[in-house]
């Protein structure tokens, strides 16, 4: 392990400037340069994928391949330098946020990405915090992305896209580096660190979901650092532990308040996970923290009477109390409504599957929407080799050489529920909960990973050695390709022409223009029945609340859906107080590619063979009392005023 | 005792202060602020937290990066309980957090030994400057990468040509019916007519030539028969009828 180096006595003199030693950068600026070209392919790839060109594909997935395979070839050789490998992490990670960035990078156009931006415009102008959401339910208890994100917009006078996307970058630089120190503690090998973040990057929700703007993105980094002050907490030996344990303390207690108020899935993983780790402690026989523990000198930090306290039990505790607390007296709603019903899904569709009330949903398919044979098989490829890691980790940290190690055998158990996700990708309502577990699952694969790779034998000549690291490489990047087709749909990895249904892809200019007439014409929280991608757009940029879901047992959908309005359709407008409909033309050309129109809850949602039909939409034009207010020739508004009963 | 470090930290407060009154404008505002917010208070929080050779340098950036984001989230969401998150609220905010950990943590800095005993040793840069030339052609192909992607979003949105059509009614303290109407025109330059009818009767008529990417919009007096239950405004494109809305006057029934 490559410790920092200290020198315990000596008086501080200045040492000589030759004595210093000297960072050794190694291959990190030229594979900078190389993945910077990668990212120059990936730019021109999508711009050709807007116009529909042929080139689009060749382009994209190559600039993907030269920004990844080379990182990954260099983080396993032997020879690279820490300096190098932490250089090769951060660019790795910097690099995949540019290709992130580079699907949109004039504006926001990712659901939830709109919902952030509206929270935090709303907490610009109106100077609070906690406001609803009409896009996000969660957004509304967990602020703390919008927060940091309004300071900078407010003082640095940027606008929210820009500062996002600089908040969100940079903690993806930090979340890389954190991940690098907290692997490189857990392994102590610099080396298995790096092929730890390589793998790590290979995440299905590392390219897209992960880098938005949104809070899960921040929270993943606040995540990391209490990961790296819980290893130095657990370490009686650590500098911290030794030299600052209040400052540790501390520090543990405000990342799990700022976490807590940040994102609730992560801060529940969080516990989850200090959990465990404090159970395998108990489960070692304290031969973990206190072991180590009584081999230094005890200091006014050791908890005599609650030894689970030394080690990650006291993080676990704070994190518990403050996202505990943080639900109970503010966040249990939103909370409840949004996991509550994902998680509900999940479960539901799984013993209806396992039952055999349902049907196992096709595996790189949804709603119409197929992979080539050539993406099935490099998706698949991807899952067996970790899935093959998974018996060789668990052999290594449990049955393995030297004393049992309560943090390795933690992340191992992480690993595990690897299978269990793939698993619910059998199903439409569990493809959500796999791709959301993904970031905290392949924490444990990313470690398993750096762990057993570094320590393959990697003796012999160096061309022996080149040939093992180029197969490896080429088996990460069949992981990390794999990966991103796993998690994404064919239609969203690239950009391109409008696509109906096609979340980003859906998002035109169209839908632009009739936001900003909503936003500068119309009451703002006005109410809105609209389909899901102009949703986004209607309740971010155009100020209005999107009303969705069902009242008085009638799903709100029927409205759109309906052929003829009758008097159902009139209840729901004047009950849930509809003021303006939304109405997009094109939603009658094609199905939609996202499994459904305007909600995933909606009767025919992932099951359409034919797209909506026109009569349903014109019905609008004919009906006494509405009036139609927009009209850009694919979308039009209705202002309901006249029609609704008083 | 000196802290270079600190002394800087709290210098970016302090020069925050005097730019955010002095308002100088967009970018200089934008490059002297945002350290204030993105790394300055979570470095004065960590130096306070953890002295010198407490921790590693590299965990220092990871947690000043953070314990910025905690500044900003955790004292934010206390101070809106009191006060409106305005630009001063910010500066105040951050600027104090700053202030206040630097102080802690130059006390911490003065206190007994165990702190001072282990120091980091310095690494210094390589000597060739080749390292720091790839780094720099690598940020500016990749900034180059997000031109080339910028050019290629706004080339396909040129591609989307159409007009907006819109109109909200209004009604004078006489009772009178006026009509708020705009055309946004996202394509090339054009000309087109508004026609606004009741009852199938021509009321008025507007000839309108638009740049591209003009808007146009007006307050009109239509003045339609008594009885009209709605208006219809039209905008044709030449002659062609290119969008129409309908405005219902009365209730519903």
């Amino acid at each position: 392990m490559s410790t920092a180096r200290t020198i315990a006595t000596r008086p501080r003199v200045g040492p000589r400037r030759e004595s210093r030693p000297e960072l050794r950068f190694g291959f990190a600026p030229l594979l900078a340069v190389v993945a910077a070209l990668g990212l120059l392919m990936v730019a021109v790839g999508n711009n050709a994928a807007r116009l529909d060109e042929a080139h689009a594909q060749p382009l994209f997935w190559g600039g993907l391949i030269v920004i990844y395979a080379p990182i990954a070839l260099r983080l396993f050789s032997v020879s690279a330098s820490r300096e190098e490998r932490i250089a090769l992490s951060i660019l790795l990670g910097g690099s995949l946020y540019v290709f992130k960035v580079l699907y949109e990078p004039t504006s926001f156009n990712l659901h939830d990405e709109l919902g952030t931006w509206r929270q935090t415009s709303d907490l610009i102008s109106s100077g609070r915090a906690l406001s609803d959401n009409p896009i996000v339910t969660g957004y509304a208890g967990f602020p703390g992305l919008e927060l940091f994100t309004s300071a900078l917009s407010k003082l640095g006078d940027l606008r929210i896209f820009l500062s996002g996307t600089i908040v969100i970058g940079l903690a993806r630089l930090a979340l890389m580096l954190g991940l690098f120190l907290f692997l490189e503690r857990a392994t102590r090998s610099s080396r298995a660190a790096g092929i730890g973040v390589a793998l790590y990057a290979c995440n299905p929700s590392f390219l897209y979901f992960d880098s938005q703007f949104g809070y899960e993105s921040i929270a993943l980094v606040i995540a990391a650092a209490l990961l790296l002050a819980t290893v130095d907490w657990s370490d009686p030996r650590s500098l911290g532990r030794r030299r600052s344990p209040a400052g540790l303390i501390a520090a543990m207690a405000i990342l799990s308040a700022t976490l807590a108020i940040t994102h609730h899935m992560t801060s529940y993983a969080m516990v989850g996970f200090l959990g465990l780790w404090a159970l395998m402690i108990a489960f070692a026989g304290g031969r973990g923290a206190r072991g180590a523990a009584a081999a230094v000198s005890p200091s006014r930090f050791a908890f005599s009477r609650a030894p689970w306290l030394d080690g990650p039990g006291l993080p676990a505790l704070f994190l518990a109390l403050a996202a505990g607390g943080w639900f109970a007296f503010e966040a249990s709603h939103v909370t409840t409504a949004e996991l509550g019903s994902v998680l509900k899904e999940a479960i539901e569709s799984v013993i209806h599957l396992i039952t055999g009330e349902s049907g196992s949903k096709t595996l790189f398919q949804s709603a119409g929407q197929t992979n080539t044979t050539a993406a099935r098989v490099l998706g698949i490829a991807s899952i067996v080799p970790l899935l093959a890691l998974i018996p060789l980790g668990l052999l290594r940290t449990w049955r393995g050489r030297g004393a049992p190690n309560p943090l390795w055998r933690a992340l191992s158990v992480v690993a595990l529920f690897y299978p269990l996700t793939m698993l619910l990708r059998f199903t439409q309502a569990g493809t959500e909960t796999s791709q959301r577990a993904s970031e905290f699952v392949f924490l444990g694969l990313a470690f398993l990973g750096g762990l057993l790779l570094s320590e393959l034998p990697w003796g012999g000549d160096r061309s022996r050695r080149l040939r093992l690291g180029l197969g490896l490489s080429a088996l990460t990047t069949v992981i990390f390709l794999g990966g991103f087709i796993v998690g994404e749909s064919p239609v969203t990895r690239q950009p391109g022409p409008f696509l109906v249904g096609g979340e980003a892809r859906a998002i035109s200019p169209q839908g632009l223009a009739a936001a900003q007439f909503a936003a500068s014409k119309l009451p703002p929280g006005s109410r809105v029945l609209v389909d899901r991608p102009n949703s986004t757009l209607i309740s971010s940029y155009g100020y209005l609340d999107r009303v969705s879901g069902s009242i008085e047992g009638i799903s709100v959908t029927r409205v759109f859906t309906s052929k003829r309005f009758d008097a159902i359709d009139q209840r729901v407008i004047s009950n849930d107080e509809i003021d303006y409909i939304v109405v997009d033309r094109r939603l009658t050309h094609e199905p939609p590619a996202g499994g459904y129109y305007f909600e995933s809850t909606e009767p025919d949602a992932n099951t359409y063979e034919s797209p909506l039909d026109l009569a349903a939409l014109r019905k609008f034009n004919r009906l006494r009392g509405l009036s139609r207010i927009f009209d850009n020739g694919a979308i039009a508004i209705y202002d309901t005023s006249g029609l609704r009963s008083e | 005792m000196r802290s270079p470090d600190l002394a800087i930290a709290c210098g970016v407060a302090v020069v925050g202060l005097l730019v955010s009154i002095a308002d100088p404008g967009h970018w200089l505002q934008g490059a002297v602020l945002a350290p204030l917010v993105l790394v300055v208070p979570g470095y004065a929080i960590a130096a306070a937290l953890f002295p010198p050779a407490a921790i590693r340098s590299l965990d220092r950036v990871v947690y000043s990066f953070v314990f910025s984001l905690s500044a900003a989230s955790l004292g934010g969401l206390a101070l809106q309980l009191v006060l409106g998150l305005d630009r001063v609220a910010w500066l105040a905010l951050l600027a104090l957090i700053t202030l206040a950990a630097s102080a802690v943590a130059r006390w911490r800095r003065g206190a007994p030994p165990i702190q001072q005993t282990g120091i980091a040793r310095a690494i210094r840069l390589p000597r060739s400057p080749l390292w720091a030339i790839a780094f720099l052609a690598a940020l500016t192909i990749a900034a180059g990468a997000i031109a080339v992607a910028i050019n290629g979003v706004h080339e396909q949105q040129s591609r989307q040509r159409f007009a907006s059509l819109w109109a909200l009614p209004g009604q004078t303290d006489t009772g009178a019916t006026w009509i708020e109407t705009g055309v946004w025109n996202h394509g090339g330059p054009g000309r087109y007519t508004l026609e606004i009818s009741g009852d199938g009767q021509a009321i008025l008529s507007r000839q309108l030539q638009l740049a591209s990417n003009q808007r146009w919009s007006a307050k009109l007096r239509p003045e339609p028969p008594p009885g009209t239950e709605a208006l219809r405004v039209t905008l044709k494109h030449g002659s062609t009828p290119y969008r129409s809305l309908e405005l219902s006057l009365g209730e519903a029934e």
